[in-house]
C-alpha cells in the first residue's frame, strides 16, 4: 500500500470500467484517490478479529 | 398579527393554532410566502418554491376542518424538503445541472407524503451541494445559500438550505439528508437542531439516486419539540411507530451523559472549545469516554460513501462530465475508480466498529460530542485555520460528525448560541432507535425547548429582515424565539 501511484491506477482503473478521464481533471482526480487511499491504507490495515463478513445494510444476504 | 404567523412560530404553535381554528392553514402559507420573497433572495435557501401547490393543499386542511375532520399534529405547518427528494410536480434536481431537462417527480417521496399526512403543508425544494458532495452548499447552478446569522459565511452542507430556511426563520421545518454529516454540520453552523435519525427507521423511497447504506433523511427544526414531531410523522406506523413527542418532558434526570475525549477534544477552535465546555457544564457531565476507533471510523465511512456516491454515475461521467458541478467533476471522477478492496474492508471495519460502539452505549446513555471544529466560515474558503494549519475546508468541517456515520446509531445537533458570536452545536449520540433520549437532554433547571422563556420578549426585533435576515442573532430573541435554549448562555 506504501508505493501507490495515484496516476498509474487512474489510468489502469479508468481503462478498465472505460471512463476517460480528461488531461485537465487528472491532478485532481489523482489528488482525491490518493487521499482515499490513504484512507483505505489505514482501515485495511487495522488487525480485525476474523471472521467478520461486510456490514451491508439491509441485513446480510446469505445468497 | 397571530403568533403563528409570525417567522419565529414553532411548527408545534403553529399547528395548536391551526387545530383550534385561532388561524388558517392558507393565512400561515401566505405568510411564509411573504418570508420567502423578502429573505430567500438574501439566503438562497430555495432552489424551487410549489407555491400553487401548497395553497391548494392549505385551502384543502382547511375545509376538512371546517367540515370536522381533525387536520393533525402538523397541521398547517410549512415545510421544505432537500432537493433530492420527490416533490410531485417538480423536477427532482439533486442540486445539479445534469438533471434540469427531466420531468417533473410522478408522486411525492414517502417523507413527504408522511408529513403531509400529518397535515403539514409541503413548500418546496431546499438547496444543497451537487448530490450531496460537500460541506458548504456552494452550487454551479443553484448558487450558494447564505448563512442567516452573517450572509457572507456558508450555512454548511450538504443540506444548506435545509438549515439556512429554519435559521432565518422562513420556515419552522425541513428535510436535510444525512450521509457523511450533512444534517448535523449545517444545523451546527446555523445554528438549528438537526436529527441523523437511526438509519433505516425513515423510508428512502423517492430519494434521488442510490441511497447507499450510509445516508439517511432526517429533520431540522428550532426546538427539540418540532424535531420530535416530526420523527414522529415520518416513522408512520409500523415497527417504527412511536410518540417521541410524549417523553420530551421526562427530562435527561437519571440519565448516563459522557463526554467523548481524545480524538474529539482535540482540532477545535476557541469557539468550538468555548461550547464544547459550555454544554458540558450546562448538563453537569463529569464522565470522560473514549469513543472507539474515530479516525479509522471516519475513515471507513467516507470510503463506503464515496463509493456508493458514484453508483448510477458512470454514463453520465463518460457522457456528460462537464455537466457536473466544478466542485464535485473530479471528485465523482475519482469515486467512480474506487477499487471493491477498499469498500469492501470499510464495510467489514464497520461491522467490527458498530459493535463496539453499541458495547459503550452499554455504559452510556447519551454521548456529548463537537459537531463542527468551528463556527462557519466564509463562503469561498477553500481551507480554514484550525490550531495554527490551514485544512481543507470541506473534510475539516466534517470532523466530528462523519466518525459517527458509519453506526447507523441516531445523532442530533443541539444549537449553542452564545451573545455576540456566531453559533455552533454540540452533537449528542444514542443507540439505535433511542432519539427519544437525545431529545430529552436539557440543563438541570434549564428552560425546555418548546417553552418560551421568562421575562419580556423583545417581538419587534423577532421579525427578520433583508438587512437582519436571522432573528436569532441576540440573545433574547434567542430566547424567546427558542433557538438555542438549551445552552445559551444569559445575556
Amino acid at each position: 500500500m506504501n508505493t501507490f501511484d495515484p496516476y498509474a491506477y487512474l489510468d489502469a482503473a479508468a481503462a478498465a470500467v472505460d471512463l476517460p478521464v480528461p488531461a485537465a481533471y487528472r491532478d485532481g482526480v489523482a489528488a482525491n484517490l490518493a487521499r482515499l487511499h490513504a484512507m483505505a491504507a489505514d482501515v485495511i490495515d487495522f488487525p480485525l478479529p476474523a471472521p467478520a463478513d461486510p456490514a451491508l445494510a439491509g441485513g446480510d444476504d446469505p445468497a | 398579527m397571530s403568533d403563528a404567523l409570525r417567522a419565529d412560530a414553532s411548527a408545534a404553535a403553529v399547528a395548536a393554532a391551526v387545530q383550534s381554528g385561532a388561524v388558517s392553514a392558507t393565512a400561515v402559507l401566505e405568510a411564509t410566502l411573504k418570508r420567502i420573497a423578502a429573505l430567500d433572495p438574501t439566503i438562497n435557501a430555495f432552489t424551487a418554491v410549489a407555491a400553487d401547490r401548497a395553497r391548494a393543499k392549505a385551502a384543502a386542511l382547511d375545509a376538512s376542518r371546517r367540515a370536522g375532520i381533525a387536520p393533525g399534529p402538523l397541521a398547517g405547518v410549512p415545510f421544505g424538503v432537500k432537493a433530492m427528494i420527490d416533490i410531485a410536480g417538480l423536477t427532482t434536481s439533486g442540486g445539479s445541472a445534469l438533471h434540469a431537462g427531466d420531468p417533473p417527480a410522478a408522486r411525492d417521496a414517502v417523507v413527504v407524503r408522511r408529513l403531509e399526512a400529518a397535515g403539514a403543508v409541503c413548500i418546496g425544494a431546499l438547496n444543497m451541494d451537487e448530490f450531496g458532495m460537500g460541506g458548504t452548499t456552494e452550487n454551479a447552478r443553484f448558487g450558494s445559500t447564505r448563512n442567516p446569522h452573517d450572509p457572507t459565511r456558508t450555512a454548511g452542507g450538504s443540506s444548506g438550505g435545509s438549515a439556512a430556511a429554519v435559521a432565518a426563520g422562513i420556515l419552522p421545518v425541513t428535510l436535510g439528508g444525512d450521509g457523511l454529516g450533512s444534517i448535523r454540520l449545517p444545523a451546527s453552523l446555523c445554528g438549528v437542531y438537526g436529527l441523523r435519525p437511526t438509519r433505516g427507521t425513515v423510508s428512502a423511497e423517492g430519494l434521488l439516486g442510490e441511497s447507499g447504506t450510509i445516508g439517511t433523511v432526517g429533520p431540522l427544526a428550532r426546538s427539540a419539540r418540532d424535531v420530535a414531531l416530526c420523527l414522529d410523522a415520518l416513522c408512520g406506523g409500523g415497527l417504527a411507530a412511536r410518540r417521541t413527542v410524549d417523553t420530551l418532558d421526562a427530562g435527561a434526570d437519571g440519565l448516563r451523559l459522557a463526554r467523548a475525549g481524545g480524538y474529539f477534544a482535540e482540532g477545535l477552535d476557541d469557539d468550538a472549545t468555548e461550547a464544547v465546555a459550555l454544554a458540558a457544564a450546562a448538563l453537569r457531565i463529569t464522565a470522560c469516554v473514549d469513543f472507539p476507533e474515530p479516525a479509522r471510523a471516519r475513515a471507513a465511512a467516507m470510503l463506503v460513501h464515496t463509493s456508493e456516491s458514484a453508483v448510477g454515475k458512470l454514463e453520465a461521467l463518460r457522457a456528460n462530465l462537464e455537466g457536473f458541478d466544478p466542485l464535485t467533476r473530479e471528485r465523482f471522477l475519482a469515486h467512480a475508480l474506487l477499487p471493491a478492496q477498499w469498500y469492501l474492508h470499510a464495510q467489514r471495519f464497520r461491522r467490527w466498529h458498530t459493535a463496539e460502539v453499541l458495547r459503550l452505549l452499554e455504559r452510556v446513555d447519551v454521548l456529548l460530542l463537537p459537531a463542527t471544529p468551528c463556527v462557519a466560515p466564509p463562503l469561498g474558503s477553500r481551507t480554514i485555520r484550525i490550531g495554527g494549519r490551514d485544512l481543507p475546508t470541506g473534510p475539516t468541517l466534517g470532523w466530528f460528525a462523519q466518525p459517527l456515520a458509519g453506526t447507523d446509531c441516531p445523532a442530533l445537533t443541539v444549537p449553542i448560541l452564545r451573545p455576540g458570536k456566531l453559533p455552533i452545536g454540540m452533537q449528542l449520540f444514542a443507540a439505535p432507535h433511542r432519539e427519544d433520549l437525545l431529545l430529552r437532554v436539557r440543563p438541570r433547571g434549564g428552560r425546555r425547548p418548546g417553552r418560551p422563556a421568562a421575562g419580556p420578549p423583545t417581538r419587534a426585533s423577532c421579525e427578520p429582515s433583508p438587512q437582519s435576515p436571522c432573528y436569532s442573532v441576540c440573545a433574547t430573541t434567542a430566547a424567546h424565539c427558542n433557538i438555542g435554549t438549551v445552552f445559551s448562555l444569559p445575556p
